[in-house]
C-alpha cells in the first residue's frame, strides 16, 4: 500500500473530471490531456480509454456522471469466470461465433451509462453488440466468443465502474413475462372494437326513426355483433375464470357480478338485434371492458429494476474455490460437500457452514445475525454460511452443502413453503361480499315483482338490474388510486411490490423493527469516549499500538484519535480474541476488551457494551464504546408509530442499546434481543395468532422468514441497488425516520376509496332506479357507463396526488 | 347513404391495421423496455461507427 504510508499532500480541493468527487489531495494528472485532474488512477484510465475511443460524449450528457473507479481488490476474484462450466451457465445464447449473455448492473444511473454501455462494442474488441434496458438495469451483450472470454468482460466492465452482479440467482433464466403481454394484447383489441363500436353506433343515435336503409342497419348490426365477439370471449376471459374458481370455493367474489354484468350486457345486445327490438349495449360493453383492462393493467404495475423475490441464492456468490491437492480450482457453489476445503478471501461471504482450518479470521454476521460488530474465529469453530470474512484469507471444510446451511434451512421451512399461496382479500374482494348478493336478491327480486304482470318486463329488469350493477366503478377505482400512490410512494424511495400492498399497509396495526440496519446505519459508527481519562500524550501512545493492529475495533480507534501516532513501538503483541500489548517509550500499553485489560484488577464497566478498555503501565484509564449510529430523526418517527401502532422490536444483537430504545419508543414497546431468525418468525406468528396485523421492517438475511410472514414485509436497503431479502416493499435506509408519514400516504388512500365507494354506489343507486323500473334505455346506459368509469377514474388518481403532495410538502417541513 | 357503408368499411380497415401494427410491437418486445429508446434515440451518431 504504497499510497497510504507516504500522505497525500494536502492542496485546495478539485474536483476528478472524470467521477466528479470532490479530493483534497494531490491529483493526478493525465499525461496525455494536461488539463484534467482526477482523483485516483482508475477515473483516469477511464478517461485516456474513452478518449481514445472517441466516446467523450459521455462527459457531455451529464455533469461529472462518471462512475468511480471501483479499484479492483483483485482480478483474482473473476477467476472462477475461466471455468467453461461455470462460464457457460450464465449465457443465453452459445454458438461457435457468437455468445449471448445478460448482466444485472445496479450501478446504471443516466443517460451517460447508456450511453457508454452500449457503445460497449466500440471499447471492446469482440463484442458484437450491447443493449440496454435501463428500467431493469441489465445489460445484454453479443459477443465473439473465439475472441472474448466471459472473464475479460466481466473484468472490463468492473475496470470502467459497472461491476455485474455475479451470484447464484443469475443462473436462472427469465422467461418473457407472457402475462404481460396478454394484457397488452387485451387492452389492444378491447379499444379496437370500443372505437368500432362507438363509431358504428352514432348513425343509431343521431337518425331519429332509424337509418332508412335496411342494408346499412344489417351491415352495422352485423359489424356490432362481429366486434363485440371478440370482446366477450378473448378479452373477457379471465373474468370468467375468476369468477368460477370463486363459486367453486363458495366465495362471490367481484368478478362474479362483472361477468353476470358483461354476460347479460351480450346476451340483451344479442336478443334485441335478433329480434330487430333495439340496438343493443355493444358501445357500452365494449368501452366497460376497455377500462377495466386498463385498470388491471395498472394494478400488475411494479418497479422493474427492482426484485423483491430474492431468496438466499441471490446473496451467495455463484461460485467458490475449493482446495484439491493444494491446488486451488472454481466451483459451483451448489457443487461442494461436505468435506472439500474451501479458501475464502477478505470480504469474500463464506457459502455454506463450515469449520475453520486456519488459526483465526474475523466474521461480519451483521446482515446474517444481526450482530453488530464482527466476532472472532478460531481454529475449529463453525463459521456459518452468509457470514463475511474479514482480513485476510482463510480455509475451512465443508460441513453441509450450501442448501442445507442453517441460513438456507429457513427457505426450506415448511411453514416458510405454506406462505407461498396464501389468497389475499383485496378490498375489493371485501366490499363485493356485501355487493353482490345484494345486487343479486335485487335482480331476483326485481324479476319476481315484474313477473306477476309480464314475463318480457320481468326478464328485462332482471337483464337491467345486472347490467347497472355491474361494479366496474368498485373495480377500478382501487387500481387506480392505488397505482397514483404507488408511484408517489416510489419518489419518495419507498417502492411497493405491487399497488395491493397499499391495500394491506392500511390494515396493520402493528409494526415490528429489526435493530441493526434498520434503526440503525450499519456503515456509520459512533464512539463514545466519555468514560475515557488519557492525556494527549497517552493518546499519541494509544494511537501508535493501534497502528499496527488489523482488528477493525483498533482501526477505528486509530481514525478516532487525534495526532499522529508515529511513535516507534518497541514491542508489540496481539493476543488473538482478547487485545494488544505495546511496549512504546517504555511504558506499557494494554488495548481489547474487558477481561483482557482488566485481568487481576477490580472489574467494573458494563459488560454488555462493545467496548475497548485501555491501560498504561497496568492502570486503567477507562473505556471507549462504540455503538452503531441511530439514523438521524430517529427519536420523533419513533414516538409518532409508538402513538399510532403497537410497536415491536426484534433484534439479533445484544441488550445493550435496550435503554436507548425504550427512552424512544416508550414504556409500551416491547422488545426482544438475540433472537434467531426462527425465533422472529415465530415471533411475528404469535402477534398474528393474536389477532394483529403486522408490518414487519428489517434489512438482513435473518429477517427473511419475518419478512414473508408478516401481512406486509418491507425490507431496508441502503440504497436500492442493494441486495434485499423478499419483500413487498423495499425502503431506503435514510427514509426509515419517513416511515410514520410513509405510512399515512397508506391511510389517505383508503380515504380516496371511501369517497370514490361512496360516489358510485349513488351511481348505482340512480341506475338502479331506471332499472328496477323497467325503463333503461341503449342510451342512458351508454350515457352512464362510460360517465361514472370516467369520473371515477380522474377522482381517483386526482385525489392521490392531491393527498400525496400535501404529505411530501409536511416530509419537506420536517427535514427543515 | 351509400357513403356510410363504404365509409365504415374503409375505418374497419385504418383501424385494423392499426390494431395489427400494436400486436406486432408488443410482439417485438417493444413495450418491455419504454425507457431507454427514449434515451438512445439521443445519443449523436458518430461518423466512423460501422454497424455489426
Amino acid at each position: 500500500m504504497a499510497a497510504y504510508s507516504d500522505a497525500p499532500s494536502k492542496v485546495a480541493a478539485s474536483s476528478c473530471f472524470h467521477c466528479g468527487n470532490q479530493f483534497s489531495y494531490q491529483p493526478i494528472v493525465s499525461t496525455l490531456f494536461k488539463d484534467k485532474v482526477f482523483c485516483c488512477t482508475g477515473c483516469k484510465s477511464v478517461y485516456e480509454l474513452l478518449e481514445e475511443k472517441g466516446l467523450c460524449q459521455y462527459y457531455d450528457l451529464n455533469n461529472n456522471q462518471g462512475q468511480s473507479f471501483s479499484e479492483m481488490r483483485s482480478d483474482l476474484r473473476f477467476g472462477f469466470l475461466d471455468e467453461p462450466a461455470i462460464a457457460k451457465s450464465l449465457l443465453s445464447f452459445d454458438s461457435a461465433e457468437q455468445a449471448v449473455l445478460s448482466f444485472h448492473l445496479p450501478q446504471m444511473h443516466c443517460s451517460a451509462c447508456i450511453y457508454l454501455l452500449e457503445n460497449f462494442h466500440r471499447l471492446v474488441e469482440g463484442v458484437l453488440a450491447a443493449r440496454v434496458d435501463f428500467p431493469r438495469r441489465q445489460l445484454r451483450l453479443d459477443f465473439d466468443p473465439r475472441i472474448l472470454s466471459v472473464r475479460k468482460i466481466v473484468e472490463t466492465l468492473t475496470a470502467i465502474g459497472y461491476e455485474p452482479q455475479l451470484n447464484m440467482a443469475v443462473n436462472q433464466k427469465k422467461a418473457v413475462d407472457k402475462e404481460s403481454r396478454h394484457m397488452l394484447y387485451r387492452i389492444g383489441i378491447a379499444g379496437f372494437c370500443f372505437g368500432n363500436l362507438m363509431l358504428l353506433g352514432f348513425p343509431e343515435y343521431l337518425a331519429e326513426d332509424g337509418l332508412n336503409s335496411p342494408m346499412i342497419e344489417r351491415a352495422i348490426s352485423i359489424l356490432n355483433v362481429l366486434l363485440i365477439v371478440p370482446v366477450v370471449t378473448y378479452v373477457s376471459k379471465d373474468y370468467y375464470i375468476s369468477a368460477l374458481a370463486g363459486l367453486k370455493q363458495k366465495i362471490l367474489n367481484i368478478d362474479v357480478p362483472i361477468s353476470l354484468g358483461i354476460l347479460a350486457l351480450f346476451f340483451q345486445s344479442l336478443y334485441e338485434t335478433l329480434s330487430a327490438t333495439g340496438s343493443g349495449y355493444y358501445d357500452s360493453l365494449g368501452g366497460l371492458l376497455f377500462f377495466l383492462m386498463l385498470g388491471k393493467y395498472l394494478q400488475r404495475k411494479t418497479f422493474n429494476r427492482l426484485s423483491f423475490e430474492h431468496d438466499y441464492r441471490s446473496f451467495f456468490p455463484l461460485a467458490s474455490i475449493k482446495i484439491v491437492n493444494g491446488k486451488e480450482e472454481s466451483i459451483n457453489i451448489t457443487q461442494l460437500v461436505p468435506g472439500d476445503y474451501v479458501l475464502v478471501r477478505n470480504e469474500e461471504i463464506v457459502p455454506a457452514d463450515a469449520v475453520l482450518v486456519s488459526d483465526k479470521t474475523l466474521m461480519d454476521y451483521s446482515f446474517v445475525t444481526g450482530e453488530s460488530h464482527p466476532v472472532e474465529k478460531f481454529r475449529g469453530d463453525i463459521l456459518f454460511a452468509g457470514g463475511k470474512v474479514i482480513g485476510g484469507a482463510v480455509e475451512a471444510e465443508v460441513l453441509k452443502p450450501a442448501s442445507q446451511s442453517y441460513l438456507t434451512q429457513l427457505w426450506n421451512d415448511e411453514a416458510f413453503k405454506k406462505l407461498v399461496d396464501q389468497p389475499y382479500q383485496n378490498i375489493t374482494d371485501r366490499i363485493s361480499k356485501v355487493f353482490t348478493p345484494l345486487v343479486l336478491a335485487l335482480a331476483i327480486g326485481g324479476f319476481a315483482f315484474w313477473s306477476i304482470s309480464s314475463l318480457p318486463l320481468a326478464i328485462r329488469v332482471l337483464v337491467s338490474v345486472l347490467i347497472i350493477a355491474c361494479p366496474c366503478a368498485l373495480a377500478l377505482s382501487a387500481p387506480f388510486t392505488y397505482s397514483t400512490m404507488m408511484h408517489r410512494l416510489g419518489l419518495q424511495h419507498l417502492y411497493l411490490k405491487n399497488p395491493d400492498v397499499i391495500d394491506r399497509l392500511t390494515r396493520i396495526d402493528t409494526v415490528v423493527l429489526d435493530k441493526t440496519g434498520t434503526l440503525t446505519q450499519t456503515d456509520l459508527q459512533t464512539i463514545d469516549s466519555s468514560k475515557l481519562f488519557l492525556s494527549d500524550e497517552d493518546k499519541e501512545l494509544v494511537k501508535s499500538a493501534c497502528r499496527n493492529s488489523t482488528h477493525p475495533l483498533s482501526k477505528l480507534l486509530y481514525q478516532y484519535l487525534p495526532g499522529n501516532g508515529s511513535k516507534k513501538v518497541d514491542l508489540f503483541d496481539e493476543i488473538k480474541g482478547r487485545g494488544i500489548l505495546a511496549i512504546i517509550d517504555g511504558q506499557e500499553v494494554t488495548i481489547g476488551s474487558r477481561t483482557f485489560v482488566m485481568e487481576g484488577l477490580p472489574q467494573s464497566g458494563n459488560p454488555g457494551l462493545t467496548a475497548v478498555y485501555i491501560a498504561i503501565n497496568n492502570e486503567v484509564r477507562g473505556y471507549v464504546s462504540f455503538t452503531n449510529a441511530w439514523r438521524s430523526g430517529l427519536e420523533e418517527a419513533a414516538s409518532l408509530l409508538a402513538a399510532r401502532y403497537r410497536v415491536v422490536i426484534l433484534s439479533g444483537d445484544n441488550d445493550s442499546e435496550a435503554p436507548r430504545l425504550r427512552q424512544m419508543f416508550g414504556t409500551n414497546t416491547v422488545m426482544y434481543f438475540n433472537q434467531s431468525p426462527s425465533d422472529k418468525l415465530q415471533k411475528i406468528q404469535e402477534l398474528q395468532a393474536q389477532g394483529r396485523r403486522v408490518l414487519m421492517v428489517g434489512d438482513g438475511l435473518n429477517d427473511a422468514g419475518a419478512l414473508k410472514k408478516a401481512e406486509v414485509g418491507m425490507a431496508v436497503a441502503e440504497d436500492s441497488s442493494q441486495f434485499s431479502p423478499a419483500s413487498d416493499a423495499i425502503l431506503e435506509g435514510a427514509k426509515v425516520p419517513f416511515l410514520p408519514v410513509l405510512l399515512q400516504y397508506a391511510t389517505n388512500s383508503r380515504k380516496i376509496l371511501r369517497n370514490n365507494l361512496m360516489m358510485s354506489l349513488g351511481y348505482n343507486a340512480v341506475g338502479l332506479s331506471f332499472a328496477l323500473s323497467g325503463s333503461l334505455s341503449p342510451l342512458v346506459s351508454a350515457i352512464m357507463m362510460p360517465l361514472s368509469t370516467i369520473t371515477v377514474v380522474s377522482l381517483a388518481v386526482g385525489q392521490a396526488h392531491y393527498r400525496a403532495s400535501r404529505l411530501d410538502a409536511s416530509m419537506l417541513k420536517r427535514k427543515k | 347513404m351509400e357513403i356510410i357503408a363504404f365509409l365504415m368499411g374503409v375505418s374497419l380497415l385504418v383501424a385494423g391495421f392499426f390494431l395489427y401494427a400494436f400486436i406486432k410491437s408488443v410482439k417485438s418486445g417493444q413495450y418491455e423496455d419504454d425507457y431507454t429508446p427514449s434515451v438512445r434515440m439521443l445519443f449523436e451518431d458518430q461518423a466512423e461507427e460501422t454497424n455489426p
